[in-house]
């Protein structure tokens, strides 16, 4: 059985909460950081410990949790850094398209190894210029005491995810370095484009149609590839 | 009993070294951009090359094997004897961090699992709310101040750097038992470790090698991150990250024509 326990206790009906706040931004402008990850964290661990949903049904509900509370467009820009430049504008809404469907991908693929455990919502840290850290941490299961950490940016009045560090890694920081190492090449941005449009449609495969439907798409090119 | 005076006398020796070696290697900046200082990049990436072909075509089914053959408890009970054998590391470096209650509470969670957990089969003490302190030398070195110093791939064992690599080196020494054993018996020993260790990230490494655009990078920057991120002790919140600022802002914010 999974639960979710935290300092603050987070019931199951904040998983039904979680659902309603994503599409009322009218109850989003007074919530808190912590309060926006405790909702989005109960909402992926309903989804996780739903033992009616396939993997696959599990990955979609993570993924369109991550849809609603991920910042993909401060995403795009911080794992691109000041190769951003160098991206057309058809290029830049080509990665955006392509990378939003990548992390949300990521971020289902690497959680739905988190089963039977629960999460712990441990505190926030306000960071300079205004970002605030909120710290989580799995308890039970093969990844127990693994930190995940939260970054979020005000946006709106709401707070959304701006990065996600596992044990210290950020997806932010170790995405940057390697899509670097890609760019800075001759034919860079085509180069990651492609790279990214690859790994997309292999994830896709490899796994089948999700029952429930991925999320739309908008603005995704036709991939030649 | 001349052995703690030993181990003393070899990690202020080693720290010495360790400081010097990274005095002299550290005048030399990291390339241009990149969060890790690794000089030796095309060597790490030789190895890494080796380490991979050899999972990709052996060990990884070595450990899907274990993992099919043993049931899940008993696959916990191996990994948590290990654990449970490792309290001459974590009690000495809990202790060479100044962590008094965390070295404490590792003799009693040996004491209690040794005892009630049959052996170190069950984590008995963690059930009892005392979960493990886990230290070793390198994190010791870092938390003194000594700075990771260059990346370092090291064969079958994965990822480290000089700091880490002299610590696993000093750990492993401070397992006064396996002095006493033949040999082989330590080659098992290890070799069955690091199958039980493998076998608990197969999933984990399946999905890095499908998201990663640069498998090397990727395991080099996460090996380093999560490394600092136990060094700095993630539980003191109250204590100021370590992650660079830079990494979460850009210019050019009115750039939205896309």
């Amino acid at each position: 059985m999974v639960t979710v326990k935290s300092m603050s206790p987070i019931s199951w009906s904040a998983a039904l909460l979680a659902a309603m706040a994503f599409s009322s931004p009218a109850v989003a402008a007074e919530r808190k950081p912590r309060e926006v990850v405790e909702v989005t964290v109960a909402a992926v661990i309903g989804v996780l410990g739903n033992d009616a949903l396939s993997k696959a049904e599990k990955r979609a509900g993570i993924e369109k949790i991550a849809y609603a509370r991920f910042d993909f467009r401060t995403f795009t820009r911080l794992v691109t850094a000041k190769y951003w430049k160098r991206f057309s504008t058809e290029q830049k809404k080509a990665f955006f398209a392509e990378f939003k469907v990548f992390l949300a991908q990521e971020y289902g693929t690497r959680l739905d190894d988190y089963e039977n455990q629960s999460v712990e919502v441990l505190d926030e840290r306000v960071e300079p210029r205004g970002d605030v850290t909120v710290r989580t941490r799995i308890v039970g299961g093969d990844f127990d005491d693994a930190s995940v950490d939260y970054r979020m940016r005000k946006k709106d009045d709401d707070w959304f995810v701006i990065d996600v560090v596992i044990e210290g890694v950020s997806l932010v920081s170790n995405w940057r370095d390697q899509f670097r190492e890609v760019l800075r090449g001759k034919n860079g941005v085509e180069d990651l484009l492609a790279q990214l449009r690859t790994k997309n449609k292999n994830r896709e495969e490899g796994r089948g149609p999700p029952a429930s439907g991925p999320p739309a798409r908008e603005g995704r090119p036709a991939s030649k590839s | 009993m001349q052995l703690p005076g030993r181990i003393l006398r070899g990690a202020t020796a080693l720290i010495a070294s360790t400081l010097l070696f990274c005095a002299s290697a550290g005048v030399a900046r990291a390339e241009e951009g990149s969060s890790v200082y690794d000089p030796w990049e095309p060597m790490n990436r030789g190895i890494f090359a080796v380490n991979e072909f050899a999972d990709r075509y052996f060990i990884q089914y070595l450990a899907m094997g274990y993992d099919a053959l043993l049931p899940d408890p008993l696959e916990s009970g191996i990994r948590n004897v290990f654990e449970n054998g490792r309290l001459p590391i974590t009690f000495t470096n809990n202790l060479l961090q100044l962590k008094i209650l965390g070295a404490v509470e590792e003799i009693i969670r040996f004491g209690l699992n040794t005892t009630v957990g049959i052996g170190g089969l069950f984590d008995a003490a963690a059930d009892a709310g005392l979960p493990s302190n886990n230290e070793d030398f390198g994190q010791t070195l870092g938390t003194w101040g000594v700075p990771p110093g260059p990346f370092l791939m090291l064969p079958a064992l994965g990822p480290s750097n000089i700091r880490d690599g002299l610590g696993l080196a000093t750990d492993t020494a401070t397992l006064a038992y396996s002095f006493f054993l033949p040999f082989w018996v330590n080659a098992a020993l290890t070799g069955g470790n690091l199958i039980g260790t493998r076998s608990l990230a197969i999933e984990v490494i399946r999905e890095n090698r499908e998201s990663a655009f640069d498998l090397y990078l990727f395991t080099r920057n996460a090996y380093m991150a999560n490394r600092a991120s136990r060094v700095h002790d993630e539980d003191q919140s109250d204590a100021p990250a370590e992650t660079d600022e830079d990494l979460y802002y850009f210019d050019d914010e009115e750039d939205q024509e896309w």
